[in-house]
């Protein structure tokens, strides 16, 4: 099932890209923008599940609840549940994302691997998952090469001053990650603290609903540091066509939440000189 | 509610950590499924000589006794077949994944040189010679011509991978590329005598008969090449994907498809003479025994076809459903029995009365 529904399809359409473009790397390239595309409907969902929750736990009845149930966690729920529909939060909401690029990470991964198989044996397992009309004994062999990059192999940039190859994808990857969370956290905050404000109706009540908030910054803050170095050691130790696929995916997000409106676009200066006057 | 919420608080950071411990776990899973290679082997006297994984072993065939085996370094997987050559030097040639050649010594199989093509991209393709160089095509594209000691005598460059051996024919050799490409070069200097572009990539060794070169490709059949003039003579099985080099046997051509059907052809024109749709695909070649007039096929499915060369019509069939999807070597004809290698770790080789299935001693590895 696996098979037919994920690996499949996924690896013919990367090599159907190929023979369009006559370029793995491209090819994981628009492979990878056509994924995101697919997946704007629900990052749009993730955004705003995300700013309702961080809305809900800035809402001063959450607050009142907390502390007028706290001996009564049933009640609690209860109320807790009210107000989830009451404002419409499905706490679970930005998760569900996240978990769908899981088999696409693990689909491209294995597609990468056979498409690129360098022996008779492994490319005898890529022949079995292709579609006939894909008309696969014109592109074999694919091409690994991608700029300096086997996209087969761990990518290391070498020099000749350095005794070492750096990671350069790696690198890349680890710092559009970072920036990536960074920016997605800046473009969720002050609009969820407006929400705040304008609910709670002045700045005297904003105390109340402040334990949680920071809880959620310190699960970002983490997520910050985790995550940039996790797909970082991804890159830096599995083929670099993956590697590939996490840099133009993040650079890929950023642009969605700047059209989104979520991340202010750059204007130009003349523009905002024009606009002042 | 609440539990949901305090639980999305506890399990995101949580279910992230596992999340990613469970992702990095999988990718090296998917990584370390596929093998490099198949087990390969290279008969001489009363020896086999298997390579398979990180081991070598000269096994005796009489016995089913090793004279010797030998791991490899630092775990490295071997992934040309074997081949055991007289000239230019009494030796045992094996590739591995790393790119890097072995020169044993058959007695014993103790290294005699090491040859790296300084890529880490593996040997696949076996050493042929004409009794004075050898030729080592390797997967970056490079074939090299070495001396009996391992020296670079000259190279040549493809436009892509090299994955299969090069017959050698009077002072020329053929190179058959991933590229598409049949390459002739002058064996003493690796001049291009001709080219010839195919319609597909050329994964398997040809087979060189006279001035003939029957050229196996991966999804375009099977090609007649002029050994002279790189001409095509004629071309067979025009959609079919051949996964290893034709075999000639009484006047006729074999050869197996992906597709699962054995074809014997006539070696002048490429017409089918007569095929037979086996039980699954057949990715390694048939082997033909001169003295039973039989013709020997391994599957995918785990069978052992036995086959009347003439005519095609099955004479018997032994399978084992535990042998499905190892069978990736070529049987191997013996007077006592046929060879067969089955692709466990570590490998097996048995010796099989092919009529009756009666297994007259196995190997385990052990």
């Amino acid at each position: 099932m696996w098979t037919k529904l994920i690996l499949q399809p996924m690896l013919n359409l990367l090599l159907w890209l190929y023979a369009y473009v006559g370029n793995f790397g491209l090819a994981i390239i628009l492979f990878t923008v056509l994924i995101r595309l697919l997946l704007h409907p629900l990052m749009q969902q993730q955004t705003k599940s995300q700013e309702a929750m961080m809305r809900l736990q800035q809402d001063p009845r959450w607050r009142e609840i907390q502390e007028k149930y706290k001996n009564d966690r049933e009640r609690l729920a209860q109320e807790q549940m009210k107000l989830y529909r009451e404002l419409g939060v499905n706490p679970f909401g930005s998760c569900l994302p996240l978990l769908l690029q899981l088999p696409i990470i693990f689909g491209l991964y294995q597609a990468i691997i056979l498409a690129l198989g360098n022996t008779p044996a492994q490319l005898l397992e890529l022949v079995r998952h292709l579609y006939p009309a894909l008309e696969a004994q014109r592109l074999l062999p694919i091409d690994s090469r991608f700029l300096w990059m086997d996209l087969a192999q761990p990518e290391r940039l070498t020099l000749p001053f350095l005794p070492v190859g750096i990671p350069v994808l790696a690198i890349l990857v680890g710092l559009t990650t970072y920036l990536q969370s960074k920016l997605m956290a800046q473009a969720t905050k002050p609009k969820a603290s407006q929400g705040a404000k304008t609910a709670s109706g002045g700045r005297g009540k904003k105390k109340a609903g402040r334990q949680q908030p920071d809880q959620m910054e310190a699960m970002t803050r983490m997520m910050n540091i985790y995550m940039p170095l996790f797909l970082g050691y991804i890159t830096m130790t599995f083929p670099a066509g993956l590697g590939l696929y996490f840099l133009v995916s993040n650079v890929v997000t950023v642009f969605q939440y700047m059209l989104l409106g979520k991340i202010p676009l750059p204007r130009p200066r003349w523009l905002s000189r024009r606009s002042g006057s | 509610m609440h539990r949901a919420s305090s639980l999305h608080r506890t399990l995101v950071p949580r279910g992230l950590l596992v999340t990613l411990a469970l992702l990095s776990w999988v990718l090296a899973g998917c990584a370390a499924r596929l093998s490099p290679s198949w087990p390969g082997v290279d008969v001489e006297d009363a020896t086999l000589y298997l390579s398979a994984g990180t081991r070598i072993v000269a096994l005796d065939i009489d016995q089913g006794q090793p004279r010797w085996q030998r791991e490899s370094e630092n775990g490295r997987l071997f992934t040309t077949p074997p081949r055991r050559l007289r000239q230019p030097l009494d030796a045992v040639l094996v590739g591995d994944q790393m790119g890097r050649l072995y020169a044993l010594n058959p007695q014993d199989g103790q290294v005699l040189w090491t040859f790296d093509a300084m890529s880490e991209q593996p040997f696949v393709a076996e050493v042929t010679t004409d009794g004075r160089a050898l030729f080592v095509p390797h997967s970056s594209g490079t074939l090299y011509a070495l001396d009996s000691q391992g020296k670079v005598l000259w190279t040549f460059t493809a436009s892509g991978p090299l994955w299969a051996g090069a017959p050698v024919l009077g002072d020329r050799l053929l190179l058959p590329g991933m590229d598409h490409n049949l390459y002739a070069l002058s064996t003493n200097q690796g001049r291009l005598l001709w080219q010839v572009g195919l319609d597909a990539a050329l994964g398997a060794a040809p087979l060189l008969h006279e001035t003939t070169v029957f050229v196996p490709t991966y999804g375009a059949g099977l090609y007649a090449v002029d050994a002279d003039t790189g001409r095509v003579l004629w071309r067979a099985l025009e959609d079919q994907w051949l996964w290893h080099t034709p075999v000639l046997g009484d006047g006729r051509l074999y050869v197996g498809t992906l597709q699962g059907t054995l074809y014997a052809l006539d070696p002048a024109t490429g017409q089918v003479q007569w095929q037979r749709l086996l039980d699954a695909p057949i990715a390694v070649a048939p082997a033909w025994d001169d003295r039973t007039q039989r013709l020997y096929a391994v599957t995918e499915a785990g069978s052992l076809w036995v086959l009347d060369g003439a005519g095609g019509e099955p004479l018997n069939r032994f399978n084992r459903e535990d042998w499905e999807k190892k069978l990736y070597t070529s049987p191997v004809p013996t007077p006592q029995g046929v060879l067969l290698v089955v692709n466990e770790n570590p490998p097996q080789v048995v010796l099989l009365e092919p009529m009756t299935g009666q297994v007259q001693w196995q190997f385990s590895g052990e």
